[in-house]
């Protein structure tokens, strides 16, 4: 069979590379200085506490190299990076009221359209700082708070200051310490004991300024008992110098609690996303990610579920898709910390047109973790022989009375589906989307449905390019 | 210790020919180079050998046959092509590069073009108290559609040794080779071993990694699948117990079409043992319709072992084929039950079903009584 | 005579460099069943793929025309297109697409025209029923998990949706117990009309004791030694393939 090679400059984006002028109100200097980390904290009106940790944070980032394994980061200047990029509107608690260009770009991405059919709040960041955010009525009166994180520490201080960065520390790495020095907005969810939100809250992350950095920092505290399914969406219209996203998440699952965190990121593929997220899971608490890794050059990014309780277990769903010029290093760590926790990795990934897929993960069991259970599946599917796709799953166990599985498969789609598929008189193209949708549907079927359909808008766009 | 003065002293009392000696002088210059490694993961970060002496300890057993050339290594003109110096493998470039250099035995095993060795050689190499250490490089070269089978066998009479060996193996163009490392040191010894395989078109080799003993192992295997439907195979057991620490580490890379290969590593862990397994396997771009798998299967008998792996698939190649498949756990609760209920005990059940899982691997190895002595060894270590 | 529908003229092909059809000539006509016979290694399931245009497979000589048009020359959709349809000795498992939307896509394909979901649902709802196939199965994955059996009469399934004019069944029957054979078997008679022609590969005679076929042919080391009626099946049940007149 005539193998066929796909050549896109860059995927069509459409709606996501729709670009605005860039007028923000105020813009810090390029690079990091404490008189940048000053400024910031001062134009925020935050607590000393706050600024002091900034300035720990910036004194820790100084000290630490940058990593030598993974991505090569040797484009990524620290001094270009404009790090601190206020849009010129305070947050809106109505989509009237925010100013028109913005809107018209959230508009285009749905989110309102999505908050008023399935969701239970919206938050919206723009840049550095939120721009919307609702929440119902209800879930406020279940004392549901569901805000950005500089309000949070206006309003709810003793609880961020409990909280914030202490389940990843500036001192984990050289990006976490970029973070604690220069965060801005985010999420704050606390969902009080016992209660269940029933519809999903979405925040929503765009990055508009060319240059800049994005380190938005999500607290999530989800009590005793209680659930919440936070839906996270990124995206940024593509320039041609580096954007730089050191994004924080942090998710605190307490005892029989269930959180369900999904994430898709399709930034521009000129953004260096370094992200950091993390969840500690109590007693019977239960811990989902699903996660969709499409855009970015650079992402490394790997979601770490810390199961300290008994019983506590945690699921991890993703898919990577890496196209021309992109690197997507991801992967799920998971710490084994009690007797009887689970943990079940699904990770997929595709590569294609020159993109370098790797999956990076770790599965650690420490010695009191009697009776755990832990099954890891990585699928990697390479669509050319530009691509690169790696696997490196590392298993450190320091028990015996466990249970684990491990296995990975790496390949390409088989000529002799393409040819089943073809003899049914299904063309070329569509057979291989055809294969290729299916490889994805276990991971589509638990995203949003709107993200579900982008995904496969996405597979069609990459396949639509090889007709003819 | 091992600096110019130790090497040009061997130089001149060795019968090494000339090439034997340049190739030793090669390896002694990037030995000064680099850096004795960290190991992290055992938590080993210094490295200090012990003074260099002579080993006249080797025995090798074998049967004369036509077309077979078993020689003392560097003896012959033996080729120690760029690519086999050149090559990167083995734990650390640092230890490779010792016994490269400063090698005190080692055999030259050369199989002319369509011969078959019936029997296996077997090459003896223990310690004991006149001979602690043992720095051996041995080169396999196994020419056109040619077949050998070689062993080599390490022990020590519980003394503290140092182990410190080197394999190359070239296969060229049809031929088999299979080599058996079989290692049963006592605890007081070190032993460390990198292999290096080059196979050309439809070639094959097969290694066999048998670590029973020694207080750190650490062993390193590199094949490469340089031609057309070459393969390589590495089947493995090992048996960690006590305070033993291990590094096992496969490499595969898969450079010519249609290359196939396999890992299979299976293991017991007992006591304070800590096991690192490594795998991997790598596709070059152009490796089209090659094939790889990695299997590993660990058993884990006390809550105080630890258990380390990180197999790697690495892929340059879409038409290809790469699996891995890895598990860990307890001797199977049911089986163990089952086996009771017959009358056997726990610790007989236990070392029943452990031999179970190696029996695929032990029976690929032609070596007699191999099945009694791990017997005995797992039996005896089940009771300690 | 009824209408020519395929035409095989001294095709020749190979496959790994080793030429396996070694110049098959066979016509078939509308309203027609043909069986092909003979050992393993005679080539069945090489006619078979060569004729849906497996890649694998390279045509070295000869021509093959569907309806008067050049098979040989059609991408392998294209042939389906036309009305050829191949049902798989063993049919491959495409994981995460479902029976559904596989079918579904395909109908659209083959007829050229976008059925709506819920007609296209109601065919498929019908004709599972005459194959016995619970309707759970619209929405499983396709062949995953499926038996033996069942990923035959999933082929047969197709078959029927997708009404080619020729349909070759390369050893749907092999490996199914009596009942799914009869399943099979019912399922190629309800499909066989004066419109189109089928060429039923097999090994066993069983499948005949359900099967009236026109023709049925012997095929010898890549070619047809031997065509007769049902009595050459019954002659080959008793004798073997030695007892065939290579004559």
């Amino acid at each position: 069979m005539e193998r066929k090679r796909t050549v896109i400059e860059d995927v069509d984006r459409g709606v996501y590379d729709i670009k605005n002028a860039d007028i923000a109100a105020y813009k810090s200097e390029a690079g990091l200085t404490e008189a940048i980390i000053r400024d910031i904290s001062r134009e925020k009106n935050e607590p000393q506490w706050m600024t002091d940790f900034r300035l720990k944070s910036l004194e820790i980032f100084n000290s630490k190299p940058v990593p030598t394994w993974g991505a090569d980061l040797s484009e990524l200047n620290m001094d270009d990076i404009v790090t601190y990029v206020r849009p010129k509107s305070d947050m809106k608690a109505s989509w009237d009221d925010v100013p028109e260009d913005i809107k018209n770009t959230f508009d285009r991405l749905g989110i309102p359209k999505a908050e008023r059919e399935s969701l239970a709040g919206v938050g919206a960041q723009y840049d550095s700082e939120v721009v919307y955010h609702s929440i119902q009525d209800n879930l406020l009166k279940q004392g549901v708070i569901y805000t950005d994180m500089e309000t949070a520490i206006r309003e709810h201080e003793d609880i961020v200051k409990a909280y914030f960065m202490k389940l990843v520390r500036p001192q984990d790495h050289k990006f976490a310490a970029l973070h604690g020095a220069v965060w801005s907005g985010g999420s704050f969810v606390y969902v009080p004991e016992g209660v269940e939100v029933k519809f999903p809250l979405q925040s929503y992350f765009r990055l508009n300024a060319p240059g800049a950095g994005q380190f938005e920092h999500t607290l999530i505290i989800v009590e005793k008992g209680a659930s919440l399914h936070f839906i996270e969406g990124c995206s940024a219209p593509k320039y041609d110098v580096v954007n730089l996203h050191a994004g924080c998440v942090e998710l605190n699952v307490k005892e029989g609690a269930k959180l369900r965190y999904s994430t898709i990121e399709n930034w521009s593929r000129n953004m260096y996303n370094l992200n950091t997220k993390r969840s500690i899971v109590d007693k019977d608490g239960t811990m989902e990610w699903v996660s969709g890794s499409f855009g970015s050059r650079v992402s490394m990014l790997y979601p770490m579920s810390i199961l300290r309780g008994e019983r506590a277990r945690c699921e991890f769903t993703g898919i990577t898709f890496a196209g021309q010029g992109q690197y997507l290093d991801t992967g799920s760590k998971v710490i084994h910390a009690a007797p009887y926790t689970t943990s079940n990795i699904n990770s997929k990934s595709i590569s294609k047109d020159g993109g370098h897929a790797f999956y990076r993960g770790l599965m650690r069991v420490t010695p009191g973790a009697h009776h755990c259970k832990s099954t890891v599946s990585c699928e990697s599917l390479m669509l050319d022989n530009l691509s690169v796709s790696d696997t490196l799953p590392i298993i450190e166990l320091a028990n015996d009375d466990i249970d684990i599985g491990h296995e990975a498969k790496i390949g390409r789609i088989s000529d002799e589906a393409i040819f089943y598929l073809m003899s049914r008189g299904i063309s070329e193209v569509e057979a291989k989307a055809m294969i290729v949708r299916g490889f994805v549907e276990p991971i589509t079927k638990e995203l949003p449905l709107e993200y579900a359909v982008e995904l496969n808008q996405l597979i069609n766009l990459e396949f639509e390019g090889s007709i003819g | 210790m091992y600096n110019k003065t130790l090497l040009d002293r061997i130089l001149v009392q060795s019968k090494n020919k000339e090439q034997g000696q340049e190739s030793r002088r090669i390896s002694f210059e990037r030995y000064e180079k680099e850096e004795f490694p960290i190991w992290k993961r055992l938590k080993i970060d210094k490295s200090t050998l012990p003074d260099y002496q002579k080993y006249n300890n080797q025995k090798t057993l074998m049967y004369r046959q036509e077309g077979l050339h078993v020689t003392p290594i560097h003896s012959q003109e033996v080729i120690f092509s760029n690519e086999l110096l050149d090559k990167d493998y083995g734990p650390s470039i640092k230890h490779r590069t010792l016994t490269e250099a400063f090698s005190n035995t080692g055999t030259y095993i050369s199989v002319d073009e369509g011969i078959e060795i019936t029997e296996p050689i077997i090459i003896q190499l223990p310690l004991d108290q006149d001979n602690p250490l043992l720095l051996d490089h041995h080169v396999i070269h196994a020419k056109k559609k040619s077949r050998v089978v070689v062993v080599l066998d390490y022990r020590d009479d519980n003394v503290d040794g140092f182990h410190n060996g080197v394999v190359n193996i070239i296969v060229e163009e049809g031929a088999d080779v299979q080599v058996i490392k079989l290692q049963n040191f006592s605890k007081r010894s070190t032993h460390i071993f990198s292999g290096l395989a080059l196979v050309k078109r439809d070639g094959k080799v097969t290694f066999n990694s048998i670590d029973l003993g020694s207080t750190l192992a650490v062993t390193d295997f590199s094949t490469y699948l340089q031609e057309e439907n070459s393969e390589g195979v590495v089947e493995s057991i090992y048996l960690g117990d006590g305070k033993s620490k291990m590094d096992l580490s496969y490499n595969m890379y898969h450079e010519g079409r249609r290359t196939k290969s396999s890992i299979l590593v299976k293991g017991a862990l007992l006591h304070e043992a800590h096991k690192v397994f490594r795998g991997n396997l790598f596709f070059s771009k152009g490796a089209k319709k090659a094939s790889g798998s990695e299997q590993e299967y660990v058993i884990l008998l006390n809550d105080t072992v630890k258990s380390d792996s990180i197999p790697a698939l690495m892929c340059q190649e879409d038409d290809v084929q790469g699996e891995h498949a890895a598990s860990a756990g307890q001797v199977d609760e049911n089986k163990l039950f089952y086996l009771m209920s017959r009358g056997l005990t726990e610790k007989e059940a236990k070392q029943l079903i452990i031999m179970a899982s190696f029996t695929p691997v032990i029976d690929q190895i032609p070596i007699e009584g191999l099945q009694e002595m791990l017997e005995k060894e797992i039996s005896t270590r089940l009771s300690s | 005579m009824s209408k020519l529908l395929l035409k095989i003229e001294g095709l020749r092909a190979q496959i790994d460099n080793k030429e396996i059809i070694k110049g098959v000539d066979l016509e078939v006509h509308a309203g027609e069943i043909h069986i092909i016979m003979g050992p393993n290694g005679a080539g069945k399931s090489t006619l078979a793929y060569t004729l849906m245009g497996h890649p694998n497979y390279k045509v070295l000589g000869g021509h093959a025309y569907l309806e008067g048009e050049n098979l040989l020359e059609m991408k392998v959709d294209e042939r389906a297109k036309k009305g050829l349809f191949l049902s798989f000795q063993y049919p491959e498992v495409i994981p995460g697409v479902t029976v559904e939307n596989f079918l579904r896509t395909a109908k659209n394909a083959v007829d050229s025209k976008k059925q709506s979901i819920v007609a296209f649902n109601m065919l498929l709802k019908e004709k599972m029923a005459t194959l016995g196939i619970d309707e759970s199965y619209a929405k499983r994955y396709l062949n995953q998990g499926f038996s033996g059996g069942e990923k035959k009469k999933n082929e047969i399934l197709q078959m029927k949706i997708l009404n080619p004019k020729v349909a070759i069944l390369d050893e749907t029957d092999s490996g199914l117990d009596v009942d799914a054979i009869r399943v099979v078997a019912e399922g190629v008679n309800q499909f066989a009309n004066k419109d189109n022609a089928m060429i039923i590969i097999t090994h066993y005679k069983k499948l005949l004791d359900y099967i009236k076929p026109d023709y049925v042919h012997i095929l010898k080391d890549g070619q047809i030694i031997q065509t007769g009626d049902i009595g050459l099946a019954a002659t080959i049940d008793e004798e073997g393939f030695a007892g065939v007149n290579t004559n």
